[in-house]
């Protein structure tokens, strides 16, 4: 006869339902893990400050000649060199505190250099020479 | 001494096959009696809600935003399409509007809702209903001025 | 002792452990179904109402992304019936609150940029010490010449040589002309005589725009 406590086995049983405990867990880590935030979309907000900025600035009047401020600073490449302080001030000065911006015309680009891992809203505006492009993202 | 023995080997493996398949069978049905119907019914209800949202902001945004060139009456200003999931929990449902709503109409009672329309005031009206899984918002010019909006189903 | 089923009472407390777990499981997924509901009613309300008003032809706007100072003074007023019923919301321009129904605070909030265009009414008399022409210090789309002159009488009036107002027997009395808004004017006078500082009368209106942040929160 022998006394089975210290030399009992290990039973079968309670591997196997470890092993399916694991399974679920497995499952159910699948939620664990949260879902995404509710509220206005990051990439919609950006893309609708984008839009704004590139709205204000299609109707604005310019500082020198030419249609609107937009249009000016796209003409060519010397009203670019021109003006692009000006835009730059004047972007600066229309967009709240916590943005930062890149604006890009046929002749040059100005701004801050646009981020690869956050999240960027763009705006395109046609031109008679191509095409003036605004990206935004928070700071 | 025999009657203190335990069972044979076979027999009890095959007690604990029994026991095991005895809750298998009885876990299964309680999780398909309740938790799975209430999971699929949420997962409906959100969906719903998306899709209506979905095609609320496809409505909204094919009213061109300016008062734009002078049309003659009833001819097409503006066209758009919208892709809605095409069935929810299994079943068809109906998009109807309603001038200022949108409803999602779905035959599972607590799958479906309303939520408001954010147009102009040069809109008049807003008809139709989808049905498909391809649907066509038509903005029409109305001949007393302002527009209507139709939804038309997206296969015609 | 006797050496009974030793595997049946560790398969009931394996079973339990699995039974346990399941339970677990679904618990979870209850929790994750509750963080899940992110309410996109609130943030299409708030994009679309947001939209709404920066649009060109919205009630406070004079053009797009351009709201009127007086238009938002009396916001309460011109939004009745535009926003949409059964939802909380609050307009909010630079932080200030517009338009406020119920308590959105838990809501999703819509911001966007704009110009708040104030528009003043100015006067200017031209002299016409040196030249029959006048160039208007600011830009604007429209304004009204009053016409008062004595002897001399005007007949034609050109705007950047552009030719605004024409009359051969002489233009006596109020008129509004239509100016490019995005060009400084100079408006010169041909008349048939000398012109005698005050007979012409300039009134225009000078748009100052101010920018400002418009934010729209809704609680459907």
């Amino acid at each position: 006869m022998r006394d089975w406590a210290p030399r009992g086995q290990l039973s079968l049983s309670v591997v196997e339902a470890g092993v399916g405990v694991l399974f679920v867990v497995a499952v159910a880590s699948a939620f664990a893990f949260g879902t995404p935030a509710g509220g206005v979309g990051e990439q919609a907000q950006l893309d609708a400050y984008a839009q704004d900025a590139a709205t204000v600035l299609a109707n604005e009047p310019p500082q020198h000649g030419d249609a609107t401020r937009l249009a000016e600073v796209a003409a060519s490449e010397a009203a670019f060199e021109r003006e692009r302080d000006a835009l730059e001030r004047r972007v600066d000065r229309i967009l709240p505190d916590n943005l930062m911006f890149r604006v890009r015309t046929p002749y040059g680009e100005v701004g801050h250099v646009r981020p690869s891992s956050a999240a960027v809203g763009v705006a395109r505006v046609p031109t008679t020479t191509g095409r003036v492009t605004i990206w935004v993202w928070y700071a | 001494m025999t009657d203190s023995r335990a069972v044979a080997p076979a027999v009890g493996k095959a007690l604990e096959a029994g026991i095991v398949v005895l809750f298998v069978a009885l876990l299964t049905s309680a999780l398909y009696g309740g938790v799975v119907p209430n999971a699929r019914t949420g997962a409906a209800d959100e969906v719903s809600e998306r899709a209506l949202q979905h095609a609320a902001a496809n409505v909204e945004a094919a009213v061109p935003s300016r008062a734009g060139v002078q049309v003659d009456a009833d001819e097409v200003v503006a066209e758009r399409r919208v892709s809605l999931p095409a069935t929810i929990r299994g079943r068809g449902y109906r998009i109807t509007a309603n001038d200022t709503s949108l409803s999602l109409v779905h035959k599972h009672r607590s799958v479906g809702g309303t939520t408001a329309l954010v147009l102009p005031e040069r809109v008049r009206a807003v008809r139709g209903n989808w049905t498909d899984s391809e649907g066509l918002v038509r903005v029409r010019a109305h001949p007393d001025g302002g527009l209507v909006v139709e939804l038309a189903e997206g296969s015609a | 002792m006797t050496r009974g089923q030793v595997n049946l009472p560790a398969l009931a407390v394996a079973l339990l452990l699995v039974a346990a777990s399941v339970a677990a499981a679904v618990g979870l997924a209850g929790s994750a179904f509750a963080g899940a509901n992110t309410d996109p009613e609130d943030s299409r309300l708030a994009a679309s109402v947001a939209e709404r008003l920066v649009a060109a032809d919205g009630p406070l706007s004079v053009r797009a992304n351009v709201l009127s100072r007086a238009a938002v003074e009396n916001a309460s007023a011109r939004l009745d019936g535009r926003l949409p019923e059964g939802a909380d919301l609050r307009v909010t321009l630079d932080g200030d609150p517009l338009v406020e129904r119920g308590d959105p605070a838990s809501g999703a909030t819509m911001r966007r940029v704009v110009l708040v265009a104030d528009a003043g009414r100015r006067t200017l008399v031209p002299g016409f010490e040196n030249s029959d022409s006048v160039t208007l210090p600011r830009r604007t789309g429209n304004a009204t010449l009053t016409f008062d002159t004595g002897a001399a009488s005007v007949t034609t009036v050109r705007a950047n040589d552009r030719v605004v107002l024409h009359d051969g027997a002489g233009l006596d009395g109020a008129y509004d002309i239509s100016l490019s808004r995005y060009d400084t004017v100079t408006l010169s006078f041909a008349a048939d005589g000398d012109l005698a500082p005050g007979s012409v009368t300039v009134a225009y209106r000078a748009e100052t725009t101010t920018k400002a942040v418009l934010g729209v929160t809704v609680n459907a």
